[in-house]
C-alpha cells in the first residue's frame, strides 16, 4: 500500500513566527497571503527534519546552537530565486554600446569591477561573463571580474557549480553556446556546465542586503541588483539601494529589476534610462 | 478697444512728455519776450540814455570851449578850440542822428525841440566865434560875453534840459519795461505753475489708472497661477481686461484646458494602471499562489510516484524470486518423483528380501525345533543345546513376526510411495504452470518499472517546471505588486490637480513603516560569522567535474 507524504497544515501562529523572523532579518515581506506558499515550501524542510509539526519544526530552527544550519535552510526555502540566462538584455545592449567602450582602451589597462547582488543560481553573472568576453574579442581588452552574493547558500552552491539543464539554456545563440559552455558527455544527464575560464571570474559570496554594513573593501564599476527589491517593503528597498550605492563609484552605473523603480527616494543616484542609474557625487 | 499696457504706458509718457513740451514751451516763449524786452531795455532805451547823456556832454563840452574861445588871445589855441568844437559838433550830430534813428514818436519831438534850441545855440556859437577869432577888443570880447551868457547860455541850457528829457523819458520807460517784464514773468510763472499743476494731476491719474489696471490683472493672473501652482485647475479665469495680462490670461485658459485634458487622461490612464496593475498583481498572487500549490501536489505525487516505484521494484524482485523458486521447486519434484519410485522399487525389493529372511526364520525355527527334539534326545549333554534351541526358535519367530509387519509395511508404505509418486506427478504441470505465472508477473513488473520510471521522470520534470511556474508566478506576483504599488503612487501624484472630478480620490493603501531592526538574533550569526570569516565559497566543493563534460 503506497503512502501519500501529505505536508501539514501551517498554523496561522506558525506562519507569524516565520514572518517576523523573515521580514526583520532578511527583509523579504511575507503578508498573509504568502501563508500557501511558505507552508508549501517548508513542509519539504519540516518532512526532512523528520517532525509532525511546523512549530515543533519552528523550535528546532530556533533552537539556539543547534538550529543553525536548519535556518539557512529556511531561509532559502522561502527565498525566490528565479533567474534567466541573457533576462532583460535591454541592461547587456547598454553595457556593451554604452558603458564598456569608455574602458576599452589598449593603453590604459582598466580593471572593471562588476556586482550580481541577489545573484541566485549564477545565470547574471555568467551572462554578464559571455557578453564582457564577446566584447573583447573585438575591442582592446580590460580586467574584469564579478562578484555574485545572495543570501541563499542554496543557490551559491548551484551558482558555484554552474551546472544548468539544457532548457535553460536553450535560448542562448549556438555560437555562445559553444563558446562558453560545455556538455554533459552523459546523454541521459542533458545539462551544460559553464567553462573554467568564465568561472574563474566569478566569486560567490554570502551576503545578506539586511546586514548594516556590506563587508566588501572595493567600489563597483557596474551593479546589477534586479528583482530582489519587489521582495522588500518600500523603507527596506531604500535602505539596501542606499548601502549598496555606496558600494559604486562615481559614475558607475546601477541596474534594476523591469518593475523597480527608486521614484522619491533621496539618492545620489541619476536615472539614464528605465531602470538604468548612474552614481553622482552625494 | 484694447487697450494694452504699452498704451497705457505710452500715453502716459506721452501725456507727461507734451506736459514738459507745454512747460518747456510757455517758459521759453516767455524768456524769449523776456529776452526781447531786455534787449529792447538795453539796446534802445539804454542806448538813448547813453546818446542823451552824451549829447548833453557834447553840449557842455562845446559850451566850454566856448568861454575859452571868448577868453582865449591866442590865434592857435583858438584855431584848435574851434577844430575841437567842430569835431564834437559833428560827434554830436551823428549822435544826435543815431539817437532819432532809434527814437519813438515822442523821442523825436523832443529830439525836434532840441535841435530848435540847438541850431538857436549854434547860431549864438557862431557869433561868439565871429567875435572871438576877428580883432578882439573889449566891445567885441564884451558882445561876446554877452552872448555867451545870455542867449547861447540860455539855449545850451534848454537844450540839455530837453536832451535831459529823453534821459528822463527813458528811465521811466525802463521801469516800465520793469515792470513789465515782471508781470511777463509772472504770468509766464503763473501758467507754467498751472500747466505743471495740471499735467501732474494728469500723469498722477494716468499713473492711478494703469497701475490698477495693471496691479488688477496682475493680481487676477496670479491668483489663477497661484491655483494652478496649488494643482487646482478648477479655477475660473475670466479676462476682462484686454491688455497683454488678458492676453497672459487668455493662454494661461488655454493651457490650464489642455492640462486639464492631460491631466484628466493621465489620471484615468493612472487609475486604469493602477486598476489593472492591481488586478494584476491579484491575479498573478492567485496564480502564485495555485502555482505554489500545484507544485506541493506535484512534489506529493512525485514522491507518491518514487515510493510506488520502488514498490514496483521490490515486487518485480520478489516475483523473479518466486519465480526462480517455483522452477526450482517444480524440478526438485520431478527428481522427488523419481526418488518415488526408486523407493517404490526399493521398496519392493525389500519385501522380497523380506520374504527371504521370512522363510529363513520358518527354516531357522524348524531347525531349532529339531534341534530341541535332538537335544532332549542327548538328555543331560542336550540341556543346554535345548536352551540355545528354544532362544534361536524364539529369535527366528519374532524375526518372522517382523518379517511379515515389515512385509505388510512396506506393502502399505509402497501403496503411499506410488499414490505420492503419482501425486507428486501431477503437481509438476501446475508447478511449472505457477511458474510461468509468476514469470509473466515479473516480466509485467519489470515493464510496470519502467513505465512508472518513466512516469516519476515525467513528474519530476513537471514538478520542476511547475516549480519554476511557481518561481515565476511568485516573482510576477511581487512585481506586479510593485507596479501596482508605483501606480497608486502616480494616482497619488496626479490627485495634486484638482480638475473638478473625483479622479483618483481612492485612498492609497499606507506602506507600514518597517520596525527598527532588532538585535541581531543569534541565528543570523551564522551566516554572518560567516561572512566576516571571508567566505568565499570555494570553488572546488563541485558536485560536479569538468571530466563528465565535453566541447559543446
Ligand atoms: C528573484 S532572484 C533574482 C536573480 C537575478 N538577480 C535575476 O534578476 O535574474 C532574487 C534573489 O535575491 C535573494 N535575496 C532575497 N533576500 C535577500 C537578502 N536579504 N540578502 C541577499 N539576497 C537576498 C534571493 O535569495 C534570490 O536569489
Amino acid at each position: 500500500m503506497i503512502e501519500l507524504s501529505t505536508g501539514v497544515k501551517m498554523k496561522d501562529s506558525d506562519f507569524r513566527r516565520i514572518k517576523e523572523y523573515i521580514e526583520n532579518e532578511v527583509g523579504i515581506k511575507l503578508p498573509y497571503i504568502k501563508k500557501t506558499m511558505v507552508e508549501s515550501r517548508l513542509n519539504k524542510r519540516r518532512n526532512a527534519v523528520g517532525v509532525q509539526t511546523f512549530n515543533e519544526y519552528l523550535d528546532h530552527v530556533f533552537a539556539p546552537g543547534v538550529g543553525k544550519v536548519e535556518l539557512i535552510n529556511m531561509i532559502d526555502a522561502v527565498t525566490t530565486n528565479k533567474t534567466d540566462f541573457f533576462r532583460e538584455p535591454e541592461h547587456f545592449h547598454f553595457l556593451t554600446t554604452q558603458v564598456l567602450p569608455s574602458y576599452a582602451d589598449k593603453n590604459n589597462l582598466k580593471y572593471i569591477k562588476l556586482w550580481s547582488a541577489g545573484c541566485s543560481t549564477g545565470e547574471e553573472a555568467y551572462t554578464t561573463c559571455m557578453v564582457l568576453n564577446d566584447y573583447l574579442r573585438s575591442h582592446p581588452s580590460f580586467h574584469y571580474n564579478i562578484l555574485a552574493t545572495d543570501i541563499s547558500t542554496e543557490v551559491l552552491r548551484k551558482g558555484m557549480n554552474a551546472v544548468y539543464s539544457m532548457e535553460r539554456v536553450a535560448k542562448i545563440p549556438l555560437e555562445t553556446k559553444k563558446r562558453y559552455l560545455l556538455k554533459s558527455k552523459d546523454k541521459t544527464k542533458n545539462t551544460v556546465r559553464i567553462i573554467p575560464e568564465l568561472r574563474k571570474k566569478v566569486t560567490f559570496q554570502q551576503l545578506n542586503f539586511m546586514d548594516d554594513y556590506y563587508d566588501i573593501s572595493y567600489k563597483f564599476d557596474v551593479v546589477f541588483c534586479r528583482n530582489v527589491l519587489i521582495y522588500f517593503n518600500k523603507p527596506t528597498q531604500e535602505k539596501v539601494i542606499r548601502k549598496i550605492s555606496r558600494k559604486i563609484k562615481t559614475g558607475g552605473y546601477l541596474f534594476l529589476g523591469h518593475s523597480e523603480t527608486i521614484i522619491d527616494m533621496k539618492l545620489p543616484l541619476k536615472q539614464l534610462g528605465p531602470t538604468i542609474f548612474q552614481k553622482i557625487d552625494a | 478697444m484694447k487697450f494694452t499696457i504699452k498704451a497705457k504706458l505710452i500715453l502716459a509718457t506721452i501725456v507727461q512728455l507734451s506736459a514738459a513740451l507745454v512747460v518747456f514751451y510757455i517758459g521759453n516763449n516767455n524768456a524769449y519776450q523776456l529776452n526781447k524786452k531786455i534787449d529792447e531795455i538795453i539796446k534802445v532805451n539804454t542806448q538813448r540814455i547813453n546818446l542823451s547823456a552824451k549829447i548833453a556832454e557834447d553840449v557842455q563840452f562845446i559850451t566850454k570851449r566856448e568861454k575859452d574861445l571868448i577868453l582865449s588871445k591866442d590865434r592857435e589855441v583858438l584855431m584848435d578850440l574851434v577844430k575841437q568844437v567842430d569835431a564834437r559838433t559833428e560827434d554830436m550830430e551823428n549822435r544826435y542822428a543815431e539817437l532819432k534813428d532809434i527814437s519813438d514818436e515822442k523821442g523825436v519831438e523832443i529830439l525836434d525841440n532840441f535841435q530848435l534850441r540847438w541850431s538857436e545855440y549854434t547860431s549864438s556859437f557862431a557869433k561868439i566865434k565871429s567875435l572871438s577869432m576877428g580883432v578882439k577888443n573889449d566891445s567885441t570880447e564884451q558882445l561876446a560875453y554877452e552872448i555867451s551868457s545870455t542867449t547861447a547860455r540860455q539855449k545850451a541850457l534848454e537844450a540839455v534840459t530837453i536832451v535831459s528829457q529823453i534821459v528822463r523819458k527813458n528811465e521811466k520807460a525802463l521801469e516800465a519795461a520793469n515792470l513789465e517784464t515782471n508781470a511777463l514773468y509772472e504770468s509766464g510763472e503763473r501758467l507754467m505753475w498751472i500747466i505743471l499743476g495740471v499735467s501732474l494731476l494728469v500723469a498722477t491719474v494716468l499713473a492711478f489708472w494703469i497701475i490698477i489696471t495693471i496691479t488688477s490683472s496682475i493680481h487676477k493672473a496670479m491668483s489663477a497661477i497661484k491655483a494652478v501652482s496649488e494643482g487646482d485647475l478648477t479655477v475660473n479665469i475670466e479676462s476682462t481686461n484686454k491688455d497683454e495680462i488678458g492676453d497672459l490670461l487668455e493662454y494661461l485658459k488655454d493651457m490650464i484646458v489642455k492640462l486639464k485634458e492631460v491631466i484628466t487622461f493621465v489620471s484615468t490612464a493612472a487609475d486604469q494602471i493602477a486598476a489593472a496593475s492591481e488586478q494584476m498583481s491579484s491575479s498573478s498572487q492567485q496564480m502564485s499562489q495555485g502555482s505554489t500549490e500545484q507544485a506541493a501536489s506535484t512534489e506529493e505525487v512525485s514522491s507518491s510516484m518514487e515510493e510506488m516505484v520502488s514498490n514496483i521494484q521490490q515486487n518485480t524482485e520478489n516475483a523473479q524470486a518466486t519465480e526462480k523458486i517455483a522452477i526450482k521447486a517444480s524440478d526438485d519434484i520431478r527428481e522427488g518423483s523419481h526418488s518415488v519410485n526408486e523407493t517404490v522399487q526399493s521398496m519392493k525389493l525389500i519385501a522380497n528380501k523380506i520374504s527371504i529372511i521370512s522363510e529363513i526364520a520358518r527354516q531357522t525355527n524348524l531347525l531349532a525345533l529339531n534341534a530341541a527334539v535332538e537335544a532332549a534326545r542327548a538328555g543331560e549333554h542336550g540341556k543346554g543345546f535345548a536352551v540355545v534351541a528354544a532362544e534361536v526358535r524364539k529369535l527366528a519367530e519374532r524375526s518372522q513376526v517382523a518379517a511379515t509387519e515389515i512385509n505388510t509395511l512396506s506393502s502399505s508404505s509402497v501403496e503411499t510411495a506410488v499414490t505420492s509418486g503419482r501425486l507428486l506427478v501431477e503437481i509438476v504441470p501446475n508447478i511449472q504452470k505457477t511458474a510461468s505465472l509468476v514469470q509473466e508477473i515479473a516480466a509485467a513488473s519489470i515493464e510496470q518499472n519502467s513505465g512508472a520510471s518513466q512516469v516519476n521522470s515525467a513528474i519530476q520534470q513537471l514538478n520542476l517546471v511547475v516549480q519554476s511556474n511557481a518561481a515565476t508566478s511568485e516573482e510576477m506576483s511581487a512585481s506586479a505588486e510593485e507596479l501596482a504599488n508605483q501606480a497608486s503612487e502616480l494616482r497619488e501624484a496626479i490627485i495634486f490637480f484638482n480638475v473638478g472630478n473625483n479622479l483618483g480620490k481612492k485612498s492609497r493603501r499606507k506602506v507600514k513603516p518597517r520596525k527598527k531592526k532588532p538585535e541581531v538574533s543569534e541565528h543570523m550569526i551564522a551566516a554572518k560569522s560567516k561572512k566576516s570569516s571571508g567566505v568565499v565559497l570555494d570553488m572546488d566543493v563541485d558536485d560536479d567535474s569538468d571530466e563528465e563534460y565535453e566541447q559543446f
